[in-house]
């Protein structure tokens, strides 16, 4: 037996006005799926940036900070490579309400087997390192040994290769989760790999070096962690005035310029939501007045046959639902295929951290999504569809008889 | 037992008596047309019988229970289970095929079932013509598909409304041809008109005039006027075949 | 325009993915001139996106359903061979955030895949319309 639904067959049959609603809820989906998964991907990369630093306070050379950007280095991945004395190791240390104090060099490669265009290599000291090997050690559960490197989630090298850097052949031993920031991009290894790696740009004419003299006796950054009950503020003052030719970084204003910026993007996209949904709404609310006089004639015919009132305005809301459901479907899929095929792109135009979250806390907003925009269809068309179920079905029918 | 008693029924608008103190029956498996010029009440009627709207004074039985007294609600119902109605207009659903105009007067009342729709238009000739939209339909066969539709829940009462009023005298005779047919088989018809020939096919013809009975006309001929419409129809679906 | 639909949608997506792959959905493009290690995968979306658009145009002109269901199929089969262009068939740039990766890669594979479906919604619909007229 042929299957019959009025709902399904007044929707086939006017597929203007289907299409339509469809493509109305669709939009209105669309812009809260999207923008919720942005916004939400944005506060885990700013999440996940705030556990990576792992440090209070950054110490570089003072002409790092204005020709790199610390940010930028951190954030996109910008490459760069700069030095200062060792020296200034021992300074913070020295420093009153240093906690913990650890140095990394810095190397960029102009070309490794891996990439096309330069990455970030970061050599850490395994002995005092509190920054990098807690999140290496989810990835790999022994020290890293000399000419071995862990690879950020971005670099395109497979666990067990071996590819060159400044033609010295280095392991891949462990690739990092990723974290929506410009480490992803990184290659880290331990100190005694990186100034091999110094050693042999120097070989190929690629000299790094600020001051000269060795390259054992520089260093790129000192992370510092403050001691138990010491304030950050002052401590940040004192690394300042006590190391010489250094800039110290809070790295929770890093932290706060980032979350400024991605509040920014937040209120820009609740406003863009906040227009689509209003031109949408009225849209919808213009169609359903519409579809009061186009239907008063057909709907008087169903209540002459025997249809309740409370049976016609649930045919129409049965009709809102469904055109509603298939259009927040469309929007959705719209925006899956709009946003994560492209996170890299956004990520990069966004110029913020950006990590996309777990699917099921994805198909969670898809299910908000979707739930809001029936229920805003719903109500568009309730009105219309208590006008409908009221009309007289004899008067109707006589007019224009 | 009548099927349908009106008893001192009036419908009263301000000063306008649109019927004054009526009263008819209707037997069970009887042919009765309602006549009048416009104006007589004979629409005003036709929506009471029909349970589209209520008198100001007097009983309405249908079956012995009084609707007039029943809610909005309780007189959709009725209509629904007890009463097929055909119009002058026709009021098919535009873009419903002939099929789907029958199965949605069975969609609220039980099960659609395309079986028993198209048996119904198989009843009055139109099966081959099941699956057209009305605008490929001619206006008899519109109004055929109207009638499958009003006889598809087995309705205790068809309510016909001026139903050859748009039609021509070839389909108005085949029309009248499908109520002979329907009244054979013990349907029970109430025809309202202003058209004296098409009164003249009922057993009965009861003739309002400003909203009031003026008389009763009992068909003497209806009989042999009904043999001849039902071999007029035999020799059209012999035709068909 | 609702005869042609099929052919018009192909013909726009086709238009889409040639035009792209040399300009803003193309490969990478280094800043000294030399070539990426993307470019022939770019020159190959390039050469099937014509190709692409040389069937959408013969859809217009074809009127037996067979004819336009075989044009539908072997769209369907240059939108496939597409799908698979960059990255499989032909090799990227190996970092994420290079733009042959970040874009090139997800816009051609999408719009490729949407040439797919509809040519196989192309196909379903001939068939469909087929048979009508043959009962």
């Amino acid at each position: 037996m042929k299957r019959f639904s009025p709902v399904i067959r007044n929707l086939t049959r006017k597929p203007g006005r289907t299409a339509a609603l469809v493509l109305l809820t669709a939009f209105l989906a669309l812009s809260v799926f999207a923008g919720s998964v942005v916004v939400s991907s944005l506060r885990q990369g700013l999440g996940s940036m705030e556990n990576r630093l792992g440090a209070d306070i950054i110490v570089v050379p003072a002409e790092a900070e204005s020709r790199f950007g610390l940010k930028n280095l951190l954030l996109q991945g910008t490459v760069g490579a700069f030095y200062m004395d060792a020296s200034a190791l021992e300074r913070v240390r020295e420093t009153e309400g240093v906690g913990k104090a650890s140095a990394q060099v810095f190397l960029s490669s102009m070309k490794a087997d891996c990439c096309s265009v330069k990455v970030q290599i970061i050599g850490f000291d395994p002995d005092t390192d509190f920054v990098v090997q807690p999140w290496i050690a989810e990835s790999l559960n022994r020290p890293l040994e000399d000419l071995e490197v862990v690879i950020g989630c971005r670099v395109a090298a497979e666990v067990g290769e071996d590819f060159r850097i400044y033609d010295r052949k280095c392991r891949v031993a462990a690739r990092l989760a990723q974290t929506g920031t410009g480490l992803d991009t990184a290659v880290y290894c331990n100190l005694n790999t990186i100034h091999t790696l110094l050693r042999a740009a120097e070989e190929k004419g690629i000299s790094h070096k600020i001051d000269s003299g060795n390259d054992a006796d520089v260093v790129s950054a000192v992370y510092v962690r403050v001691a138990p009950g010491a304030d950050v503020g002052q401590v940040n003052n004192l690394l300042n005035g006590h190391v010489r030719k250094a800039t110290a970084v809070r790295t929770a204003g890093m932290i706060s310029e980032v979350s400024d910026s991605l509040a920014g993007v937040s209120n820009t996209i609740a406003v863009l939501i906040g227009t689509v949904w209003g031109l949408a709404l009225l849209i919808l609310l213009i169609v359903f007045a519409m579809m009061v006089n186009e239907r008063r004639r057909e709907l008087a015919v169903y209540r002459l046959l025997g249809m309740s009132r409370r049976m016609l305005s649930g045919l129409i809301l049965k009709e809102t639902v469904l055109c509603s459901l298939a259009g927040a479907l469309c929007g959705i899929a719209l925006g899956a295929v709009l946003i994560f095929p492209f996170t890299t792109l956004i990520e990069t135009s966004l110029k913020l951290p950006y990590l996309t979250p777990a699917p099921g806390t994805v198909l969670l907003y898809a299910a908000a999504a979707a739930a809001v925009t029936v229920a805003a269809a719903c109500i568009a068309g309730f009105r219309t569809a208590l006008r409908l179920s009221r009309v007289d079905p004899g008067s109707t029918l006589r007019e224009g008889a | 037992m009548s099927l349908l008693e009106l008893k001192n029924i009036s419908k009263i608008y301000g000063d306008l008596k649109a019927l004054d103190n009526v009263s008819i029956s209707v037997e069970k498996g009887e042919w009765v047309a309602i006549m009048g010029p416009s104006g007589s009440g004979k629409s005003t009627m036709m929506n009471i019988i029909g349970c589209m709207d209520k008198p100001t004074l007097g009983e309405v039985l249908l079956d012995g229970v009084d609707i007039a007294k029943e809610s909005s609600k309780k007189l959709t119902d009725i209509r629904r289970d007890k009463i097929g109605l055909i119009f002058q207009q026709f009021h098919m659903v535009n873009y419903l095929t002939a099929v789907e105009n029958v199965m949605v007067s069975q969609y609220y009342h039980s099960l659609p079932d395309e079986q028993e729709a198209l048996e119904a238009l198989e009843k009055v000739g139109l099966r081959e013509r099941a699956h057209h939209l009305p605008s490929q339909l001619s206006g008899g066969e519109q109004q055929r598909v109207c009638v499958a539709r009003a006889l598809i829940n087995h309705p205790e009462l068809i309510l016909a409304d001026e139903p050859t009023g748009n039609l021509d005298e070839a389909n108005e005779n085949i029309v009248l041809d499908l109520f002979a047919q329907l009244h054979a088989e013990g349907t029970t018809l109430i025809v309202v008109t202003h058209d004296p020939e098409v009164a003249e096919a009922a057993q009965r013809t009861i003739v309002l005039e400003h909203g009031r009975v003026a008389r009763e006309v009992v068909n003497e001929n209806f009989e042999e006027q009904q043999k001849v419409w039902l071999e007029r129809l035999k020799a059209r679906k012999d035709e068909i075949k | 325009m609702k005869k042609h639909a099929f052919a018009w949608i192909l013909l726009i997506l086709a238009a889409v993915i040639s035009v792209g792959s040399v300009t803003v959905l193309g490969p990478c493009v280094h800043a000294d001139g030399s070539e990426a290690v993307c470019s022939r995968a770019g020159r190959a979306i390039l050469i099937d996106g014509c190709v692409l658009a040389g069937l959408a145009v013969l859809l217009f002109f074809l009127r037996t359903p067979t004819g336009r269901t075989a044009v539908l199929f072997l769209v369907l089969c240059a939108s496939a061979v597409g799908i698979a262009l960059p990255g499989t068939l032909f090799p990227l740039c190996r970092m994420d955030s290079m733009h042959c990766r970040a874009v090139m890669q997800p816009a051609t594979i999408i719009l490729f895949a949407a040439a797919l479906v509809v040519s196989a919604a192309g196909i379903i619909s001939e068939r469909k319309k087929d048979r009508r007229t043959k009962s």
